[in-house]
Order: C-alpha cells, then sequence, then structure tokens
C-alpha cells in the first residue's frame, strides 16, 4: 500500500476516534500527540470526487472528448460543430415519437433541420454523424464526441470552442486535459 | 453498421466515460441520459433487429470495455 494511502487511512480512523472521544480524553490525547504530525496526516486524506452535475464539462475520452453543456447552449454547440467540422453529409438519428428516426441533409441544410428540430434534439437522445465524427447526446447538454481520426490540435480546438460557447476561456496545452465548472469558477487539469 | 447498433453502442461508451470522470454524476443524469436512451435502442433491438445486430453491439460493449480498461489502468 502506498504511504499517502496508508496515511489517509490512519487519519480516516484518527478522525472516527477523536469523535467518540469525551472532553477529558481529548485534552488528554491532545497532550500526547505532536500537533505536526496530525497537521500532516489531515493533508494526506485523499480528496474525495465531488458528487453532482457540473455547470459544464469538458474533458478528453479515449475516444474524443466528454461533454457537459447547460442546455440553452446545446444546440449552438451542434451548429458551430457542424462548421468546424464541415462534413460532406450529416446524417442524424433520433429519438421521436417513442421510436427512433432517421435523417440526412448537407452542412447548408443543418441549420435549417436544426431551427425545427432543436427541441427534441435538446431534451431526447440522439446520434448525430458528421462524416466520421460522431456525436452522441443523452439530451441536456450531455455529450459524447468520438473523434478518432482528428488531430489533437482539433480536439482541443473543439474543447476551447465549447467552454467559449458556455462564456468561459482556457487554452488547453496537453493531449489529455478536463475542465469543469462548479459554483461559476472553472477547474482545470491538464 | 446499422444506425441503431452504432447509437447503442455510443450510449455504452457514453455510460463508461461518465464513470471515469473527476466528479460523479447524479444518478438522475445516468438515468435519464444514458441507462433509458440504453433501454429504448435494446427495445428496438429486441423487437425489429436481427440476431447479427444484437452480436454486433455484444461486440461494439466488448470493444468499448477493453478502451476503457485501458484508461482505468492509466490513471
Amino acid at each position: 500500500m502506498k504511504r499517502e494511502k496508508v496515511q489517509g487511512v490512519t487519519a480516516q480512523a484518527l478522525t472516527e476516534m477523536l469523535s467518540r472521544l469525551t472532553p477529558e480524553e481529548k485534552r488528554e490525547f491532545a497532550r500526547l500527540v505532536d500537533l505536526d504530525e496530525l497537521v500532516q496526516l489531515k493533508a494526506a486524506v485523499p480528496q474525495k470526487r465531488r458528487i453532482g452535475d457540473p455547470k459544464v464539462y469538458v474533458g478528453t475520452t479515449p475516444s474524443g472528448l466528454s461533454l457537459e453543456l447547460p442546455v440553452e447552449h446545446a444546440i449552438e454547440f451542434v451548429r458551430w460543430l457542424a462548421d468546424v467540422l464541415a462534413p460532406q453529409r450529416i446524417e442524424i438519428f433520433t429519438s421521436e415519437n417513442g421510436g427512433s428516426k432517421e435523417y440526412s441533409c448537407s452542412v447548408d441544410e443543418f441549420s435549417e433541420f436544426l431551427k425545427t428540430h432543436s427541441q427534441p434534439l435538446s431534451e431526447n437522445w440522439s446520434m448525430i454523424e458528421f462524416d466520421e465524427v460522431t456525436l452522441v447526446s443523452g439530451g441536456d447538454g450531455c455529450f459524447s464526441l468520438a473523434l478518432e481520426d482528428v488531430s489533437r490540435e482539433m480536439v482541443r480546438d473543439i474543447a476551447q470552442g465549447a467552454l467559449e460557447i458556455c462564456g468561459f476561456e482556457h487554452r488547453f496545452s496537453s493531449d489529455e486535459f478536463s475542465a469543469v465548472v462548479w459554483d461559476g469558477e472553472l477547474e482545470v487539469k491538464e | 453498421m446499422k444506425k441503431n447498433v452504432k447509437s447503442t453502442i455510443s450510449f455504452f461508451r457514453l455510460l463508461i466515460e461518465h464513470s471515469q470522470k473527476d466528479y460523479e454524476p447524479s444518478p438522475g443524469h445516468i438515468l435519464k441520459r444514458m441507462l433509458i436512451p440504453l433501454c429504448e435502442h435494446f427495445a428496438e433491438i429486441a423487437e425489429k433487429g436481427t440476431k447479427n445486430d444484437a452480436w454486433d453491439v455484444i461486440e461494439g460493449f466488448v470493444q468499448e470495455c477493453e478502451r476503457g480498461k485501458r484508461r482505468t489502468a492509466r490513471s
């Protein structure tokens, strides 16, 4: 077991133990232990994963990008993505009236298609193929983008563009990264 | 590959991706955005698809699992 993990487990056990001591026992404990050691242990407690749905998330995956965007920016992002990728053909497979439906259009026609289908595309699941690039959405701004034959630079550009659409700015420099917005603050890991 | 097969595999990938994020998405998000779409896809394949479609889905899932395992091993 790694040293940090041992420290983390020890700190958790100590916290649990301390919470059960009477005030007198706590005073006696404080007299016996080295405060510096305790502070060191506290710092080593591993941070737990935050639970919930962030306002914005953009992160690399083995296939491309995973995105969580506010629903009001979802259609804007899809339209922008079509412009950036400039595919020959766009094919849409989406949930409609309790079943699935297929559409196909050119980039020029896509903008008009989005105008007439913005509500189902925002709320329901869909898969949109821009030639070799596939965007899948569970609705409500939840996307997975498969970009396997696209350069890492293009992946970064798309991630940055998605953030900008949502009102945030960051220039990614690594091949693997994530950016998440909690409480209006952008947190980036590269 | 048929659209419903490709889409089913894509939603499975979306589910795996959510398990590998730095945060834990809410159960409601997983249910509405991944599990319900997956259930609808399964229902359509069961109703209108062929045995080959079902097999293609399983093979796609296996590929996504392998990809997911590689990422988990790296992190």
